[in-house]
């Protein structure tokens, strides 16, 4: 579906980097390995025994057993109600949130970087710099004024101010499919006015086909942005009820006595919707970390 | 025309720009196309495409940082009326201990977080540029971590730095170490925040992989030719060819490190003993716990000005150690 | 409402949105046409439902009393049982609580009380009681006791337990009153005790006493590791803390409030703190597992391997639970140093000062905390504050809770409206360093915490001038 015309390929880019020189060949492979095997290991350890303490039963946390024994599969549905905290809320509203910003984000950021783009307009310029001065701003700057103005609009404790602000476009995402139209041809889109298609039609109909790898990519990071967004949620969420999975895992860190075995299976299941993100869509997380930078 | 985008270099361009735009004397610019008939309708166009973000910009970044900066010579709780008081929240600061400790444990969490995350990721990146099978598969691994972030990464983490049966002093028991009590104790919790964010480099890891892909082949080519041996060339070709990469990844690392707040905010609530307090975990507190915007307005400005300091002075430095060619100076535009 | 509000907003947002993208073309497009349409459909049906809304709320004749509580999930079924309760008797009123998270739970509160919109009947700790007092967030609820502010409405306060008024008292005025509390007590292990051959504690005991048999429980294993700890302490809990002080004769600050100097150094804190010190440096304490959290987060007790726990009544509820542990557990009151005392843990009620339901206020809450409705405050958390209901409690464990209220001293935070701003992180600091470093001097740490939350507490009282 992708691969049709997509510029940036990067089973194709492996190829080329497969033949290519790079600045060493005299490592040895086995040493090469050995250090990628091992560091792997490592690497990908933590997530293992996260798994492994999640299926212990209570009294075998502290034991020093690697293996749970015998496996206590119903960890996962006492993680969701153990606190108090209704996870299936949580889950919905997470959803929602995510869903909403990676729409919002998608359809902004499109028409906005499509004009930057393609358009001509006085002040053009000056208003790309200024989005480009974006990128250097902190949050925190902003932190404050703009909670006060959710908190004007009463719009604390409800999911406003965790999904408006993406219909307003991102600066980054702005800045990537802005790259990505100026790699368009001309000819498509003229051919399309031809036809008598509005600016519109054209940004939505003809030019979103042609860049869906980088949409994907923008999808792919709002989501997973979104999904572990810890800070914005906790400013203006103080209901639980509309309390996110990563608030409701925070919470579970408060709890009194530490259940460890239905922490690490409630933390597990809130990583699980990026996991299989990622896995699904693993190019895409690449290619948008590759050429926006951000996390 | 069609032709690929150079990975790694779209995210670079925004920041080679900007540090045009900052550097004096020279001009920003982009393509224009012939004026026509229709220019006054495009600019409407162009206007109201833009819009979205426009609105956005007033209202989310320009207007709250006017706002914020206004707020950092008041004293306001949110509710109660305004009140004037002139520059009292900086003298503040002055005075304020805990501003101090905030400052000093970010800048210290930055003063090792930031080098060994670009050492690993960049060796890590090195070894996965090498011709050897199952690249994708390894980079996968290391990249996992990082998109996990959050509050469930943390949780993991502290399980892992439990100090009595915690897999990190299991591991350390098991080569005859007896372990410290991480994060219960004042002189360790901070080192195993920056343990705990190593693991999550994958996103400056996979911006030298392109990078390292972006170097071209006939570089290593002509150098082999030479003569130049693996050391020569990795001294000569590789990391000159890097730098760029390198000021990028920088750039946006100290930027996010400064801005550090779920870890110790899950991990430590920013103890014990204040040897966690980053920046942003006492900022919040002023903000949201305590109620003085106004303060917190104050600590934000100052934030805002450390990391536009330090920005600044990569940037700066920029010229004296990172190496741009012309090809892609050339390319930069448009 | 706010729902409804926040629905008309986000109509409104979709429409201008809808409305950018449709005039972003050149010619105006059918497809945008309907999607605008179809959120200005949905609009109009939010709007005229917040309108219905409205309108029966102004025709309604009940009066809906809120109650601002950080009590949430399982934490509310004793609310909707009292509430029930309530209702049967008192058609007419209704109640609605309103859990706030406990991450902000005052700050939460404080916001809502200075827009003049905080719920009828506000749910506060002993910490920030003098405060909330201060600030005019609370009615003084005397007047109302004997009948005379709604008539008829009386509240007999011979029924609570000794000394569990006072932490709602300020200024001699009582403006809140109690839900539940917990004094601080020694839990023990009878198995673990019978093993190493120590005699059970008894009331009588002395932190001698204490001291010698956590040092006899404490068991090594062939590697020199500890394998059971004497004792699980309360870590860098301040009230804990404060609890072990009063029985050294100890106050931690003035009782006019003005300073921590002289009182949270003195000699009788000092060596409160010296013997907490030496306890974890001995190794007979179990090390805080996580220090950063109330208590320190151990768990050595609940699973086997701390034979005695000085903790509130919080935990029992799931110790008792335990199957391994149920029938083996002992709980004494604090050992005795100059006296026998104890710290009060409070929680309670009063009536907001700019409800415009005070006369319904006042009779819920005086049914919330009457013998007639407080009766499920109580279970599986605090202990009830009413004497004729902890006459009824069969549990042997319970007796013991309930007779500690008769060694309660005010604590630090009557004395103050400051103590969650100056007071209580210094000590949590000193705590904290006392446990964490061996080399670290308790009399140093305590003169230099007092000077630091003299400065801090000075601060405050300048600043509110």
């Amino acid at each position: 579906m992708f691969s049709k015309g997509s510029s940036f390929d990067t089973d194709n880019i492996q190829a080329i980097s497969w033949k290519q020189q790079t600045w060493s060949k005299n490592l040895p492979q086995i040493l090469i390995y050995l250090i990628l095997v091992v560091g792997s290991v490592l690497y990908i350890f933590p997530l293992i025994w996260m798994v492994l303490t999640s299926l212990k039963p209570g009294y075998q946390v502290f034991s020093p057993d690697l293996l749970p024994n015998p496996a206590e599969w119903n960890n996962y549905p006492r993680s969701l109600t153990y606190t108090g905290l209704d996870f299936g809320k949580l889950y919905l509203n997470s959803i929602v949130i995510t869903v909403a910003n990676v729409i919002g984000t998608l359809l902004s950021s499109t028409i906005v970087g499509y004009g930057f783009a393609r358009l001509q307009a006085p002040g053009k310029k000056f208003w790309f710099v200024l989005l480009l001065a974006t990128l250097m701003i902190p949050f925190p700057v902003t932190m404050v004024p703009t909670f006060a103005l959710f908190n004007w609009l009463g719009w604390i404790d409800t999911l406003l101010p965790v999904t408006i602000p993406a219909f307003f476009g991102n600066a980054f995402n702005i800045f990537l499919l802005r790259q990505f139209f100026l790699t368009v041809p001309i000819e498509l889109e003229e051919a399309a006015r031809i036809d008598g298609a509005n600016t519109f039609q054209i940004v939505y109909r003809v030019m979103a086909p042609l860049v869906l790898p980088a949409l994907a990519a923008v999808a792919v990071l709002t989501f997973q942005n979104t999904w572990n967004d810890y800070l914005t949620p906790q400013i203006y969420i103080r209901d639980q009820s509309l309390y996110t999975v990563a608030q409701g895992i925070r919470f579970l860190r408060g709890s009194l006595n530490p259940q460890w075995e239905l922490m690490m299976a409630a933390a597990l299941m809130a990583m699980l919707p990026v996991v299989i993100l990622f896995l699904l869509a693993q190019r895409f997380f690449i290619e948008g970390i590759t050429l926006t930078g951000i996390k | 025309m069609h032709k690929p985008l150079l990975l790694g270099q779209a995210g670079g361009i925004s920041f080679l720009k900007l540090s045009r735009f900052l550097k004096p004397g020279i001009t920003f610019n982009t393509s224009s196309r012939p004026p026509s008939s229709l220019r006054r309708k495009e600019s409407l166009v162009f206007y109201l495409c833009i819009s979205p973000w426009l609105i956005g910009f007033f209202l989310f970044t320009a207007g709250p940082m006017l706002a914020s900066f206004f707020l950092s010579f008041t004293r306001w709780d949110y509710f109660s009326p305004i009140s004037w008081i002139g520059a009292r929240n900086y003298e503040r600061m002055l005075d304020d201990e805990l501003f101090w400790t905030a400052l000093r444990v970010t800048f210290t969490f930055a003063a090792f977080y930031v080098p060994l995350s670009q050492l690993i990721s960049l060796g890590v990146a090195l070894l996965l540029s090498q011709k050897i099978k199952g690249v994708s598969f390894f980079r996968g691994i290391f990249y996992l971590p990082a998109i996990l972030s959050g509050t469930a990464y943390v949780v993991l983490w502290v399980w892992l730095f439990e100090p009595d049966r915690g897999l990190v002093n299991n591991l350390l028991s098991w080569l005859g170490i007896k372990g410290p009590r991480w994060l219960s104790d004042p002189n360790t919790a901070l080192p195993a925040l920056v343990i705990m964010s190593l693991w999550g480099m994958g996103s400056s890891l996979i911006i030298y992989i392109a990078g390292l892909k972006n170097i071209p082949p006939s570089l290593y080519e002509a150098a082999a030719l030479d003569g130049a041996n693996s050391v020569a060339r990795f001294f000569y070709i590789t990391i000159p060819m890097l730098t760029p990469t390198i000021f990028f990844n920088l750039v946006l690392v100290l930027i996010q490190t400064f801005q550090s707040y779920t870890t110790a905010a899950v991990a430590t609530g920013g103890g014990p003993l204040d040897s966690t307090l980053f920046y942003l975990v006492y900022l919040y507190r002023r903000a949201f716990q305590n109620q003085e915007a106004g303060y917190a307005s104050a600590l934000a400005w100052i934030l805002f000005l450390i990391i536009l300091a330090f920005t600044l002075l990569v940037v700066r430095s920029s010229s004296a150690w990172v190496y741009y060619d012309s090809q892609r100076g050339g390319k930069d535009e448009k | 409402m706010a729902n409804k509000l926040a629905r008309l907003t986000f109509g409104l947002v979709a429409i201008f949105l809808c409305g950018l993208l449709a005039a972003c073309g050149d010619n105006t497009t059918t497809a945008s046409q309907t999607t605008a349409a179809a959120a200005s459909g949905a609009t109009t049906a939010a709007a005229a439902s917040g309108a219905t809304t409205a309108a029966a709320a102004a025709s309604g004749q009940t009066v809906t009393v809120r109650i601002g509580t950080g009590d949430s999930g399982d934490g509310l079924t004793p609310y909707n049982q009292t509430i029930e309760a309530f209702k049967k008797a008192n058609p007419g009123i209704e109640i609605k609580v309103e859990p706030v998270t406990d991450s902000d739970y005052y700050g939460s509160l404080l916001t809502q009380i200075a827009a003049g919109k905080a719920p009828d009947l506000i749910f506060i700790g002993d910490d920030e009681v003098a405060n909330f007092v201060k600030k005019g967030a609370y009615e003084d609820l005397t007047p109302y006791i004997n009948g005379t502010t709604v008539p008829g409405v009386k509240l007999d306060t011979g029924v609570f337990l000794p000394n569990v008024l006072q932490p709602g008292q300020q200024n001699g005025k009582q403006y809140l009153f109690p839900k539940d509390f917990s004094p601080v007590a020694l839990y023990y292990n009878k198995a673990l005790f019978k093993a190493a051959g120590v005699a059970e504690p008894t009331d009588n005991w002395t932190w001698d006493d204490f001291k010698n048999a956590a040092q006899k429980l404490t068991v090594k294993d062939a590697s020199g590791k500890v394998s059971q700890y004497g004792v699980q302490m309360t870590a860098a809990w301040q009230r804990g803390f404060e609890a072990l002080a009063f029985t050294q004769g100890a106050t931690l600050i003035a009782q006019d409030g003005s300073k921590y100097s002289g009182y949270l150094d003195s000699d009788a804190s000092v060596k409160t703190l010296q013997f907490v010190a030496d306890l974890y440096r001995n190794g007979a304490a179990a090390p805080p597992s996580d220090i950063n959290k109330w208590k320190g987060g151990n768990d050595n007790f609940a699973n086997g391997t701390a034979a005695m726990m000085l903790d509130g009544r919080w935990p029992q509820a799931n110790l008792l639970k335990n199957p391994k542990l149920a029938d083996q557990i002992g709980l004494v009151g604090l050992p005795k140093g100059a006296a026998k005392a104890n710290a009060i843990n409070w929680g309670g009620f009063g009536i907001y000062s700019q409800s415009k339901n005070k006369a319904a206020a006042w009779k819920v809450l005086s049914f919330f905390v009457s013998p007639d409705g407080g009766g499920q405050f109580f279970k599986d958390w605090g202990l009830t504050p009413l004497q004729p209901i902890a006459a009824k409690s069969t549990s042997s464990l319970d007796k013991v809770w309930t007779a500690q209220a008769d060694y309660f001293k005010p604590i630090t935070a009557n004395f103050t409206p400051y103590w969650n701003s100056a007071g209580s992180k210094e000590l949590g600091d000193a705590l904290t360093k006392v446990i964490t470093d061996p080399k670290a001097d308790p009399a140093a740490v305590l003169k230099d915490a007092a000077a630091k939350a003299d400065k801090a507490l000075k601060d405050k009282i300048d600043s509110s001038k």
